[in-house]
């Protein structure tokens, strides 16, 4: 496949994808989650700061999906508005639980290793003001791209790439 | 391009989950048992409600003439007024219930209102046809009685109306 057919291809799968969720078959959600359940689990956990919250959060999330997803109608939006539930279901979550997420999230998936630069990274984005922290961890650790990102976090294309710059202005501050 | 950048392309975390799935299916099983239950009971009570309504129709058609002509079951005159009076009280509470139910019944939102409010087209229409026998032939009974039937109907459907905005 070229890249023109890759693109086209993923589009009609996830059109397809929220069709079948609309109607409601669990195996449309089965799908949902081996598509995006991986990076649902990552997103959730630098917002929450812990893996049982983030799969808590998860959870949550496909039940609103569930819910809400008979009268989703814009296909092309469909996982910018999965993703929009799923950041509000964490907020909802923290705010129930009173916890703000630690300065420095836990680090038990055991993925990476602690070195130092990771751990002063993680400390210099814990520092970080919270929308800029959410727009600089989903485009460059979840792989976002800025239509995206502001679909979810219901802001502009203009703000996200503002809110980027100004996260990586300050952690090159505090880092370079 | 700094070392913490490169840094940041490896912050996603994965982690292995192998109850997660499982645990999101069974829930999104249990938020679809009850629409269906819910749904099944509003289709049963549909039925039975018709079933219950075709008898009270076809007794009160055919049973009609023959009682009449034989040994009618007919009301004394104080009989009559208790059962005016119990009417106008069922009719008071009718009123008020429907008054509260009437936003959620006139514009139902949901496929369980919309069954209740073609319940109640269908309760107010046998009401209507029962009453107009009931003038017409104030001492006979059997028409009170299923009219009273039909008033406590109305009026527990108007409750579970009004339950079903309270729960939904």
């Amino acid at each position: 496949l070229n890249a023109i057919d890759f693109m086209d291809e993923a589009r009609t799968t996830v059109a397809t994808l929220a069709e079948e969720c609309r109607s409601g078959r669990l195996d449309a959600f089965e799908r949902l989650y081996r598509l995006q359940g991986g990076r649902m689990k990552s997103v959730a956990y630098h917002l929450l700061g812990s893996i049982p919250d983030a799969e808590d959060a998860v959870q949550e999330a496909f039940l609103r999906i569930y819910k809400g997803a008979g009268g989703f109608r814009n296909e092309a939006g469909f996982i910018a508005w999965v993703y929009r539930i799923l950041v509000n279901t964490c907020h909802d979550l923290r705010r129930r639980k009173q916890r703000r997420p630690e300065s420095a999230p836990e680090d038990r998936a055991g993925n990476r290793e602690n070195t130092p630069l990771a751990l002063a990274l993680a400390q210099a984005l814990a520092r970080l003001d919270e929308r800029r922290r959410m727009v600089f961890l989903l485009f460059e650790a979840e792989g976002f791209a800025h239509t995206e990102i502001a679909a979810i976090l219901q802001i502009t294309e203009g703000n996200s790439r503002y809110l980027l710059h100004q996260a990586k202005r300050e952690l090159q501050e505090m880092l370079g | 391009m700094q070392d913490w950048e490169q840094e940041a392309r490896g912050l996603r975390k994965e982690w292995e989950s192998p109850d997660l799935w499982p645990r999101i299916s069974e829930a999104l099983e249990r938020e679809r048992r009850p629409r269906s239950s819910r749904w099944l009971l509003a289709v049963a009570a549909g039925v039975a409600f018709v079933i219950g309504l075709s008898s009270v129709w076809i007794l009160t058609h055919t049973a009609r003439p023959r009682v009449t002509v034989a040994t009618p079951n007919l009301l004394t005159q104080q009989a009559l007024d208790d059962v005016e009076s119990s009417e106008a009280a069922y009719l008071q509470s009718i009123d008020k219930l429907a008054k509260l139910a009437s936003p959620a019944v006139e514009m139902p939102q949901t496929p369980l209102m919309q069954a209740y409010r073609d319940k109640l087209d269908l309760l107010n229409g046998a009401i209507a046809e029962l009453r107009v026998q009931a003038k017409s032939n104030p001492l006979y009974a059997q028409v009170r009685v299923q009219l009273a039937a039909l008033y406590r109907e109305k009026q527990e459907t108007l409750q579970d109306v009004l339950d079903a905005q309270k729960n939904p």
